[in-house]
C-alpha cells in the first residue's frame, strides 16, 4: 500500500530579518531554518496529529504539501504525485483549511453557496456529483437558512462550517487541516473534532491534523508527531507521550492565613522526596504551593503529617494531574541539551 | 522584564492620564503619519503622478488659443492656469478622500473598534485623520505647484503677498469641503463599504468649477450650477491671486473668502454631526468591528 | 430523534463521498465551465458594489463633456497637421477612450490578484486543482466585459450629446476592430509581467505607474506627438499604444479624404508594429510572470500584499 504522504528531506529556509534593517537580507548567514530535512511517512487512513508551538514550522510544512509554498531542500509525494512536478494533482488530492486566516478564505461577498458552487468547479467535480454533494453538506453542516446569504454576514461558527465545506467539496483523500478549530467556541469545536474523526473511520481519509493544544490531538489522532525549530522531536502514540509524562509528578497544597513563605519554602524544600518547591499562586486568604516530588504516593502522607506537625492549616492536598503541556516542555527542552 | 516587575510597574498610581483633546489629536495623526511614510516609495510615485499630470497640459497648452483664455481674466498661460486648477483640485479632493478612505482600512483591519475601546473622542478622531490627510495631500500640491513652475516654468506671479492669499484662500477652501468629508465617512461606517460621495464631488466639480477651461464655455444652465459650489470660487480666486496678482483685499477674493467661510460654518458642524449618529447607529448595531 | 436526523444527515454527507470514490477521472470539468464560474463570481462580487456602477457612468459622461468644453479653447490646427481631421473632440474622444480601455487590459491583473490577496482568497483558490493562468483568465474576463461597456457607452454619450466625426464605412469599422483586439493583446503582456513584479516586490505596482505615465505623456492622447520635443518620440514609439491610438484615428475618425483601413500603408505600418510588440512581449511576460509566482511560493509571500 503506498503512503498517502511521503516527504523525504523536506527543508524550507527563510531570510530572517535583522534588527534595524527592514528588509530581509539575503545570503546564507541570515537564513532561518523553518523546516529542516524533515522525512515522514504518513499511511493511508492514518490520522496524523503535528505538534508544535507557535512558530515550529507546522504551517510551513503543510503549505508546502499543498504546493503553495516550494521547498527549497527536498521533496514529497502525496498520493504518489510529487508536490514539484505534478503540483495540480497534487492539490487535487488534498483539502486544505487553515484555521488561522478564519473566514478570510471564502468569498465574503458571495452568498456561501456561490462560494461552494465556485471551488466545486476549480476543483473539477462534475456538476451533479457537485450539486448533490452541496446540498448534502449544507444539510449536514444545518447552513440551509443562510447559503444564500452573503457570507460577511455569517457567524464566526458559520463561516467555519462553510469551509469545512469547502475543504471537502472535491471528495479529497487526504486532509490537511492546519489549526482548524483556532476562534471556534468549545461546542463547535467538539463537533468538528467528531466530524473528523467519522471521516477519518468511516471514509478511510488520511488527516493531518496541526495544533498547538496537547489535549485535542491526543482525543483524535492515532499518531503524535511534535515538532519544534522545524524539526520532528518525537513520533510516537497518544499513550506513550501520557506516560512520559508521569516521570514528573506533582503535589498541589492549599495553605490558610499563610504569613511567611519563605520559611514555607525552606521547610518543605528539607523535606524528604521533594525535589522543587514552586510557589503558584497566592487567592487570599489561601496559598497554593506546587512541590515536585520523586513518588507521589510516598510523598503525600509525609507531607501532610510534617505540615502539620509544623503548624500550617492545610485545606487541601491533593496529586495534580499531569498535563501534556508539561510532558511537551520536557520534550522540547529535552531534545534541546 | 521579570513578572514581578510588571506587576510593580501596573501597581503605580496612573499618574498622567492622556486625555487632552490636543494629545488625542496628535497621537492620531502621529499614527497615521508613520504609517504612510512606511510606503517608502510613496512619496516618489506621488512626485511622479504630479509632474506628469502637470506635463501633459504644458504640451496640451501649445494648442490652447490664448486669447480666450485672456478674454477669461486669467493671463495667457494655459499652463498655468491648469497647473492652478488640477494641483488645487486634486489636493482638495485627496484630502477630503482620505478621512473616509482611511476609516475603511481602520475597520478591515479591525483597529477602529479598538480606537473605540479608548478615551479617544470620536471627533478628535475625526480631526486627526483630516489633519494627516492634510499634511500628506500638500506633498502633491506642493511637488505639482513645483514642478509646474520650475520644471515646466509656468509663469505664477509669487510675492509674499500672493503666497498668503494663496494659503488663506487654500485653508478656507479645505475648510468649506472638509464637512463632505465627514460625511462620507459617516456613510462609510453605515454601509460598510467605501463610499462613492466624495468620488461624485470629486468628478463633478473637475468639470464643473472650470479646472481645465474658463467656466465661460458652459452653457448658462452649467454655469449656474458651477456657481453654487464653493470650490468655483476657490479656484477663481487662487487664479487671480497667482496669475494676475490681485491683492487680497480685491472685492471678489474677499467675496470668494466669506463665500467658502459661509460653506465651513454650515458643513463642519453638519459633518461631525452626522459622524456622531452613524457612529451610533454601528453601535448599537454592532458593526463597528465588521467590514 | 434529533439525533437520528442528524445521523441520516451525516449519512447523505458520506454517500455522496462514497459515489464517485476511486473512479474518478481528471478534467470531468472543462477550462470553459470553469470561466464561467470565474465570470459569475466576478459579476456577482462586483454587482454588491454597484454603488460604484452610478459612479463609473457618471464619470464617463463628465470626462466626455470634459473634453468638449476644453475644445473651445483649443484650436484643431495641430491635430489637422497631424491628420486626424479638424475635430479637436473627436481627436480627444478617441484618445482618451482607449487610453482608459487599454491602461484596464494591463491593470486587470495585478488588480485581481491584489484583491485576491487582500480578501485571503488567492491561497484557498490556488490550493485547488485549477492552474493559476485558468484563474487568472477568468478573473479577468469580467474587467475586459466592463471595460468593453464603458468604451461604448462613452462613445454612446458623445453621439447623444455632442456630434463627434465617427465614420460609418464597414471596413473601416471593422478595421478598428482588428486594432483593438491587438492592442489589447500587447497591453496584456504588459499586465501580465507586472503581475509576476509585483508577486516578488511587494509595494506598489512599479511597472504599471511606469506605463501610465509614459503613456500618458507620450503616446499622443491629448495632442499629437508632433507637440513633442524630438528627443522624446523614441520612447513614444516603444509604446503600443501609440501605434493603436493613430491606426484607430486613422480608421475611426471620418476625415476629410474618408475613412482609413487596415490597408492604407500607416495603418498597415501601426498593425505590423504591434504585432512586433506582442510577438516579442508575449513569450517575455510569461517568463517573468512564472518567475514572478515562484519566487512568491519560494519566499511564502503569495498571500502578502
Amino acid at each position: 500500500m503506498k503512503a498517502a504522504i511521503l516527504t523525504q528531506g523536506l527543508t524550507k529556509r527563510f531570510p530572517q530579518k535583522v534588527k534595524g534593517k527592514k528588509e530581509a537580507t539575503r545570503g546564507k548567514k541570515n537564513m532561518k531554518t523553518v523546516v529542516d530535512r524533515i522525512t515522514i511517512e504518513v499511511p493511508n487512513g492514518q490520522f496524523l496529529g503535528l505538534l508544535g508551538p507557535n512558530g515550529a514550522g507546522k504551517t510551513t510544512l503543510t503549505k508546502m504539501l499543498v504546493t503553495l509554498l516550494l521547498p527549497d531542500e527536498g521533496t514529497a509525494l502525496v498520493n504518489g504525485y510529487d508536490i514539484l512536478k505534478e503540483p495540480a494533482k497534487v492539490r487535487g488530492n488534498i483539502g486544505h483549511l487553515h484555521g488561522e486566516t478564519g473566514g478570510r478564505s471564502l468569498y465574503w461577498r458571495l452568498s456561501g453557496r456561490d462560494n461552494l458552487k465556485l471551488f466545486a468547479t476549480l476543483q473539477e467535480v462534475p456538476k451533479e456529483i457537485a450539486k448533490k454533494r452541496i446540498e448534502a453538506m449544507i444539510s449536514y453542516f444545518e447552513l440551509e437558512k443562510i447559503i444564500d446569504r452573503e457570507v460577511r454576514k455569517y457567524s464566526t461558527g458559520e463561516k467555519v462550517r462553510t469551509m469545512l465545506a469547502r475543504t471537502l467539496i472535491h471528495n479529497p483523500p487526504i486532509l490537511i487541516l492546519d489549526e482548524p478549530t483556532i476562534g471556534l467556541d468549545a461546542a463547535t469545536a467538539v463537533e468538528t473534532r467528531k466530524f473528523f474523526t467519522i471521516l477519518n473511520r468511516e471514509l478511510g481519509k488520511t488527516i493531518v491534523f496541526t495544533s498547538h493544544v496537547m489535549s485535542e490531538v491526543e482525543e483524535l489522532c492515532e499518531r503524535i508527531a511534535i515538532m519544534d525549530k522545524g524539526i520532528i522531536l518525537a513520533d510516537t502514540d497518544p499513550h506513550s507521550l501520557s506516560a512520559l509524562v508521569k516521570e514528573q509528578q506533582k503535589i498541589l497544597i492549599h495553605i490558610l492565613n499563610m504569613v511567611d513563605k519563605k520559611a514555607l519554602i525552606k521547610y518543605l524544600e528539607d523535606i524528604e522526596g521533594v525535589k522543587e518547591v514552586v510557589l503558584a499562586v497566592e487567592r487570599s486568604p489561601i496559598t497554593e504551593v506546587s512541590v515536585v516530588v520523586e513518588d507521589e504516593l510516598k510523598a503525600l502522607p509525609i507531607l501532610a503529617s510534617k505540615l502539620g506537625e509544623a503548624g500550617y492549616k492545610v485545606t487541601s492536598i491533593e496529586v495534580e494531574e499531569p498535563t501534556l503541556e508539561e510532558a511537551f516542555i520536557k520534550l522540547t527542552t529535552k531534545k534541546r541539551e | 522584564m521579570r513578572t514581578d516587575e510588571l506587576l510593580a510597574l501596573f501597581r503605580e498610581k496612573e499618574r498622567t492620564a492622556l486625555h487632552g483633546n490636543i494629545n488625542q489629536i496628535t497621537s492620531v495623526l502621529n499614527a497615521r503619519l508613520k504609517i504612510f511614510l512606511s510606503y517608502k516609495i510613496w512619496m516618489l510615485v506621488e512626485l511622479l503622478n504630479s509632474v506628469v499630470s502637470i506635463a501633459v497640459y504644458y504640451f496640451f497648452g501649445v494648442m490652447v488659443e490664448s486669447e480666450k483664455l485672456e478674454a477669461a481674466g486669467y493671463g495667457t498661460s494655459y499652463l498655468s492656469f491648469a497647473l492652478i486648477g488640477i494641483a488645487s483640485q486634486t489636493f482638495l479632493w485627496t484630502c477630503v478622500a482620505r478621512i473616509a478612505f482611511v476609516l475603511r482600512v481602520e475597520l478591515q483591519e479591525g483597529t477602529f473598534e479598538a480606537l473605540n475601546a479608548t478615551r479617544l473622542k470620536i471627533h478628535n478622531f475625526l480631526f486627526g485623520q483630516s489633519l494627516s490627510g492634510f499634511i500628506l495631500s500638500m506633498w502633491f500640491f506642493t511637488s505639482a505647484m513645483l514642478s509646474g513652475i520650475f520644471v515646466l516654468s509656468a509663469s505664477l506671479t509669487l510675492t509674499p503677498e500672493t503666497i498668503i492669499t494663496s494659503i488663506i484662500i487654500i485653508i478656507l477652501m479645505i475648510l468649506a469641503h472638509i464637512g463632505i468629508g465627514f460625511i462620507a465617512a459617516g456613510g462609510v461606517l453605515i454601509l460598510k463599504r467605501g463610499d462613492p460621495i466624495v468620488a461624485v464631488f470629486a468628478v463633478l466639480t473637475q468639470f464643473l468649477s472650470g479646472v481645465l477651461f474658463p467656466l465661460e464655455v458652459l452653457p448658462p444652465e452649467l454655469e449656474a450650477v458651477a456657481k453654487a459650489l464653493p470650490f468655483t470660487y476657490a479656484l477663481r480666486s487662487l487664479r487671480f491671486a497667482l496669475l494676475t496678482e490681485r491683492p487680497i483685499s480685491d472685492p471678489t477674493i474677499i467675496h470668494d473668502i466669506i463665500f467658502c467661510g459661509i460653506f465651513a460654518i454650515a458643513l463642519i458642524p453638519l459633518g461631525i454631526w452626522f459622524f456622531g449618529k452613524a457612529h451610533n447607529y454601528a453601535k448599537t448595531r454592532g458593526t463597528t468591528g465588521h467590514y | 430523534m434529533v439525533h437520528h436526523r442528524h445521523h441520516e444527515k451525516l449519512e447523505k454527507v458520506l454517500e455522496t463521498f462514497k459515489e464517485d470514490g476511486e473512479k474518478r477521472r481528471y478534467n470531468d470539468v472543462s477550462f470553459r465551465e470553469k470561466t464561467l464560474i470565474l465570470l459569475e463570481k466576478g459579476f456577482k462580487t462586483f454587482w454588491s458594489y454597484k454603488g460604484w456602477i452610478a459612479l463609473d457612468i457618471i464619470g464617463t459622461v463628465v470626462i466626455v463633456a470634459l473634453y468638449y468644453y476644453v475644445s473651445f479653447i483649443v484650436s484643431a490646427s495641430e491635430v489637422e497637421k497631424a491628420g486626424y481631421g479638424a475635430d479637436f473632440f473627436t481627436f480627444a474622444l478617441i484618445g482618451i477612450a482607449f487610453q482608459q480601455y487599454t491602461y484596464s487590459s494591463i491593470q486587470v491583473f495585478s488588480h485581481e490578484i491584489r484583491y485576491e490577496q487582500e480578501n485571503g482568497t488567492l491561497e484557498a483558490v490556488l490550493s485547488t486543482r485549477t492552474e493559476f493562468p485558468t484563474f487568472l483568465i477568468g478573473v479577468a474576463l469580467l474587467s475586459f466585459i466592463y471595460a468593453t461597456y464603458f468604451l461604448i457607452c462613452s462613445f454612446l454619450v458623445a453621439f447623444i450629446f455632442f456630434d463627434p466625426f465617427i465614420t460609418t464605412n464597414i471596413f473601416s469599422l471593422l478595421s478598428v476592430l482588428v486594432l483593438i483586439f491587438l492592442s489589447i493583446l500587447a497591453h496584456i503582456c504588459i499586465g501580465i509581467t507586472s503581475v509576476g513584479i509585483i508577486m516578488k516586490i511587494k509595494e506598489g505596482d512599479p511597472l504599471i505607474w511606469l506605463f501610465g505615465w509614459l503613456t500618458l505623456l507620450l503616446s499622443g492622447i491629448y495632442y499629437p506627438l508632433g507637440l513633442l520635443p524630438l528627443y522624446l518620440i523614441p520612447i513614444a514609439l516603444l509604446l503600443p499604444l501609440t501605434y493603436a491610438l493613430d491606426g484607430i484615428r486613422l480608421c475611426l475618425i471620418d476625415l476629410p479624404s474618408g475613412s482609413e483601413t487596415l490597408l492604407s500603408p500607416q495603418v498597415f505600418n501601426d498593425v505590423l508594429a504591434l504585432l512586433i510588440f506582442i510577438t516579442i512581449m508575449l513569450p517575455l511576460s510569461l517568463k517573468v510572470f512564472r518567475w514572478g509566482f515562484d519566487e512568491a511560493r519560494k519566499e511564502g509571500t503569495l498571500h502578502a500584499y
